[in-house]
């Protein structure tokens, strides 16, 4: 049972992550779980915020309905990305997805008290990060209801 | 005689010089020793804890995709995946990735140690009962029992000093004799400055021959059992941080007793020696 009668527009995810092995298992996860929304790909945390802002060459890009971002990144981290999105009036709604190989408490909390909206640690089986974007999916682009802006 | 008393008192004077020149010398070599171990120290939590964590990608990568092969050969090209070798391979592959990913926590998990302490006094008791809730449910299922004397107070960090008796009562209930369920017993006994912590099993005890390398990182006796061999090493970094020793005394088929110390009372506290 959907809440919303109007057919959905189609969904766009941010995926922030610089391993092509993860790129590779996010894009099987998507696939296997039959995720309809369109999965974006940067590799850094400084293109991160250019696709956000539309700024370079990713003038034009869609606003993410959702970022999935790891926290090891090079040029500029998943921290620093978080920070910046929820400081900025224009991006501070768009929900947050860390997705993290640490399972320590400290980074934990770090990332919550940073504004993310999950912290997820990179699971080491397939079918658990299937799982997992298919919860993702569920919970906020078919039960939950997203910002308009 | 003036002039032979002068010259024995600048003489004297000279080396008395010469000597506080040479302590402070000592001295100045001896607090720059500390501070090189202070920082080689310091370096060596910083490699290991990054070194571990950089090691966990790869590994992830390793069990990820050898057990997406396994998946894609099952549903695409199932001669391939009922072929005994594939199969043996794909096992070995996924169970070593599986393996050093554990050791790897393992290794993250003892380069933390102490990285947050909040030291204060502790009830040894209640930081037994925080580690028998955290065994959630193993004590049980092993059938084993877990008792303790009254226990004094302590001054530890109460995360650290739960997850020593974590540790130890993991390893009793690993360590059991077949057929005969663990049965634990925590006491301790007081002195002046000391108090010593015993945990005492009735498993299969450990050969004296081993008593010290039981405590080092990745050192396994037994390697049918369940185990990366880090427990015990945690154990003794904790305790060694807390500023006591940790040692077992076992008779090898009855059991074996680790005996770790801890300080009674702040150790920089006034009013005390």
């Amino acid at each position: 049972m959907t809440p919303s009668i109007l057919p959905r527009r189609r969904r766009h995810v941010l995926l922030v992550e610089d391993s092509k092995g993860d790129v590779l298992l996010t894009r099987l996860a998507f696939a296997r779980g039959d995720v309809s929304a369109l999965l974006h790909v940067v590799s850094d945390g400084e293109e991160a915020m250019e696709f956000l802002r539309g700024e370079g060459r990713w003038a034009g890009a869609p606003r993410p309905d959702m970022v999935i971002l790891d926290l090891n990144l090079p040029r500029k981290n998943g921290r620093e990305v978080l920070a910046e999105v929820r400081a900025d009036p224009q991006l501070r709604r768009i929900p947050v997805v860390v997705l993290t190989s640490s399972a320590a408490d400290t980074d934990i909390c770090d990332v919550y008290d940073l504004g993310a909206n999950v912290a997820i640690t990179k699971p080491s089986d397939p079918n658990t990060l299937t799982r997992i974007v298919m919860a993702l999916d569920d919970l906020w682009f078919v039960l939950g209801q997203l910002p308009s802006r | 005689m003036a002039g032979d008393e002068n010259r024995e008192v600048a003489r004297l004077r000279e080396e008395l010089q010469r000597e506080r020149v040479a302590s402070q010398a000592a001295e100045d070599r001896l607090a720059r020793y500390v501070r090189e171990l202070e920082r080689s120290n310091a370096d060596l939590d910083q490699f290991a804890y990054a070194a571990s964590h950089d090691l966990q990608e790869p590994l992830r990568m390793v069990g990820q995709f050898s057990q997406l092969l396994g998946q894609h050969l099952t549903e695409g090209h199932p001669e391939a995946a009922d072929d005994p070798d594939v199969r043996l391979y794909l096992a070995h592959l996924t169970q070593g990735a599986d393996r050093a990913r554990r050791l790897v926590n393992g290794l993250l998990a003892y380069s933390r140690v102490g990285r947050q302490a909040a030291y204060g006094m502790v009830p040894l008791g209640k930081a037994l009962a925080s580690a028998i809730e955290m065994l959630n449910g193993a004590v049980e299922e092993a059938g084993a029992t877990i008792t303790s004397d009254e226990l004094p107070d302590v001054w530890a960090d109460p995360d650290m000093l739960c997850r020593v008796f974590l540790n130890l009562a993991t390893n009793a209930i690993r360590f059991a004799r077949e057929g005969c369920p663990a049965r634990i017993h925590v006491s301790a006994e007081s002195d002046l400055d000391e108090v010593v912590v015993s945990v005492a099993d009735n498993g299969v005890g450990i050969d004296p021959r081993h008593a010290e390398r039981v405590f080092g990182i990745f050192q396994r006796l037994d390697t049918e059992r369940p185990g990366t061999g880090i427990g015990l090493a945690i154990c003794k970094k904790i305790v060694e941080k807390h500023g006591g020793r940790i040692w077992v005394e076992s008779v090898p088929g009855s059991g074996a007793t680790f005996r770790f110390s801890l300080l009674r009372s702040d150790p920089h506290s006034t009013g005390r020696a």
